[in-house]
């Protein structure tokens, strides 16, 4: 499995020093290593993804919200009710 | 098609136009695409928001059954294959709008395939099918606040996950007034369907422009530029028209025409970049693990179909075959559902010619509603008061400028026609004697007048036929008028 950690560092927004891309490299290619095996996993016939199995819809009818506090309580900055990230203009 | 890039070395080289467009369109379901938070525009910020839409782990989303009926029903209306079965995928991409860090949108197996929008060109004359690769359903993004003061940006999740269909058309429009054409179809489809409220003001409807310049006559396309995220009509317009100049510049001075991602930026009346496209960004699709394969009925679709009513282009070409007006008009009547049901019942009831409630429902009625900013169900006007004003006018018992002062009085009161008139004492002034005496003030204190019409300026007629009204405090019936100063004056 072809694997690119800075590609995939830029995409996640990671500024990554040349010590951490050779670090986290080898783990990561570790654990695609152990997840390779997947598709040789014996299915015992059934699908990977049964396409027999419904979607279930849910009605158009209004659950409620949670309150904007609780909404807000994970954000390390808060501001008018919003939550603040860095400028992006 | 292959893309090739072109070095316009000929100056005077002709071009082809080529213009692909992206359509988003909220739709307008009670709750949003994969939670039971409200869907609803405003309303104070994170206020509809809970943990599936906040995309907190450990929650699973589960699809609004609505959303997927007016998606369905939206791509029947544009004469697309409904697929039986549909996956979703998710679309990653790191921004602060998205909280989960990817959109759940769909990728392989779109609800819609194939289709196409007809649009009307050259005042109904000519039509043209642009033809569709897709319609599937996904979420709306999070909104963004940017505080350029304090450098920051402010982000509101209430918009994260309404239901958006995306509409893609083929690389077959070919310029600025087809896009308008386009748009304005999708709109009034949509809107038709109900399905979509489609206003642009509120961001329910927006759109990906992507523009390329061939070599006329060429087979291969271009490189294309997008210009993501316009907002209006107009907006489309001007940025399409922007784009498609630039590359005839770079192309006529012998440059290359790079692939780069553009926003319309209404101020600057210009399209900035945002970011050069080295490569296309990697959203790194793949099927959506926590929602299994969707399947279609037949029968479902079946009765969907049933549910679409008459839509705008067939109501447009009734329009003007049946009630013989202008397509100006039907144009104007179609892109306003209550616009248009208000004309088709007033003129059924042939108080007056079909082109006259046109002409009072597009002017006065429609200068009224924007005036207070409001909508024709939010006014007082029905179809018995209006036709009752309507028929007043007709029969002569008030005049054009009187009827105008009545039709402010019944969209803002409780009041019928002659309510109005009886308490204004605007009933029209027939009588010739009385309205004689009236030109003759008119002509004596305004002696230029004869003078002018003298020297053959006989235009002067209309204005002396307005000091007329003036002085019978638009009471008096212009044509009789008209025919009583022309008299006078050639009288001397």
């Amino acid at each position: 499995m072809s694997f690119n950690l800075e590609h995939v560092g830029k995409l996640a927004k990671f500024v990554l020093t040349e010590e951490e891309i050779k670090k986290f490299d080898g783990q990561i290619k570790e654990i695609l290593e152990l997840i390779e095996i997947l598709p040789d996993v014996p299915q015992n016939g059934e699908n990977r993804v049964n396409i027999n199995q419904r979607c279930g819809l849910r009605e158009d009818i209004e659950t409620s919200s949670i309150s904007i506090d609780e909404v807000l309580s994970n954000a390390p900055q808060k501001k008018a009710g919003c939550f603040v990230a860095p400028s992006l203009r | 098609m292959k893309e090739i890039i072109y070095k316009g070395s000929e100056p005077s080289l002709e071009y082809d136009v080529v213009i692909g467009l992206e359509v988003h369109v909220e739709l307008s379901t009670k709750t949003k695409m994969y939670c039971g938070c409200k869907n609803i525009f405003g309303g104070r910020v994170n206020s509809n928001c809970c943990e599936i839409c906040l995309g907190m782990p450990g929650t699973l989303p589960t699809v609004n059954k609505k959303a997927v009926e007016y998606a369905i029903k939206a791509g029947l209306a544009f004469d697309c294959t409904i697929n039986k079965k549909t996956s979703f995928a998710r679309k990653n991409y790191f921004y602060p709008d998205l909280p989960k860090s990817y959109q759940i949108s769909q990728a392989n197996f779109p609800l819609c395939v194939g289709g196409f929008v007809e649009i009307l060109l050259d005042e109904g004359r000519k039509t043209k099918k642009i033809s569709l690769r897709q319609i599937h359903m996904e979420e709306d993004a999070g909104k963004l606040i940017h505080d350029e003061s304090l450098g920051l940006t402010l982000v509101d999740y209430n918009r994260a996950g309404v239901p958006l269909i995306e509409i893609v058309s083929m690389p077959e429009l070919s310029s600025a007034q087809e896009v308008k054409a386009y748009l304005e179809t999708i709109r009034n489809t949509l809107m038709c369907l109900g399905v979509s409220d489609c206003r642009m003001q509120e961001g329910s409807m927006r759109c990906d422009v992507n523009v390329s310049l061939k070599p006329k006559g060429s087979e291969i396309l271009g490189t294309r530029c997008e210009i993501k995220n316009v907002g209006s009509f107009n907006g489309a317009v001007k940025a399409v028209e922007c784009e498609i100049n630039r590359q005839k510049d770079v192309l006529n001075a012998g440059g290359q025409i790079k692939q780069i991602t553009m926003r319309w930026d209404e101020s600057k009346n210009d399209n900035v970049i945002m970011r050069e496209k080295e490569s296309a960004v990697d959203y790194r699709y793949f099927e959506e693990p926590d929602l299994p394969i969707l399947e279609i009925d037949e029968a479902e679709i079946e009765k969907i179909k049933k549910t679409i009513p008459e839509l705008p282009n067939a109501k447009l070409a009734r329009l003007m075959k049946d009630y013989g007006i202008v397509y100006a008009d039907a144009n104007l009547l179609v892109s306003n559902l209550d616009k248009c049901e208000m004309f088709e019942s007033v003129a059924k009831l042939e108080k007056c010619a079909p082109n006259k409630v046109a002409n009072w429902l597009l002017g006065d009625v429609s200068r009224i509603l924007n005036e207070k900013n409001i909508e024709l169900k939010d006014s007082k006007l029905n179809v018995r008061n209006f036709s009752e004003m309507l028929e007043l006018i007709e029969e002569g018992k008030i005049s054009n400028t009187a009827g105008k002062t009545v039709l402010e009085e019944i969209m803002e009161n409780d009041i019928t026609p002659l309510e109005v008139i009886e308490k204004n004492g605007l009933v029209q002034i027939n009588d010739e004697e009385a309205l004689k005496a009236i030109a003759a003030e008119v002509l004596s204190t305004n002696p230029q007048i004869s003078e002018l019409y003298d020297k053959g300026k006989t235009n002067i007629l209309g204005f002396a036929v307005g000091q007329c009204m003036k002085l019978s405090k638009g009471q008096g019936n212009p044509v009789i008028f008209q025919k009583i100063v022309a008299d006078l004056i050639k009288r001397g």
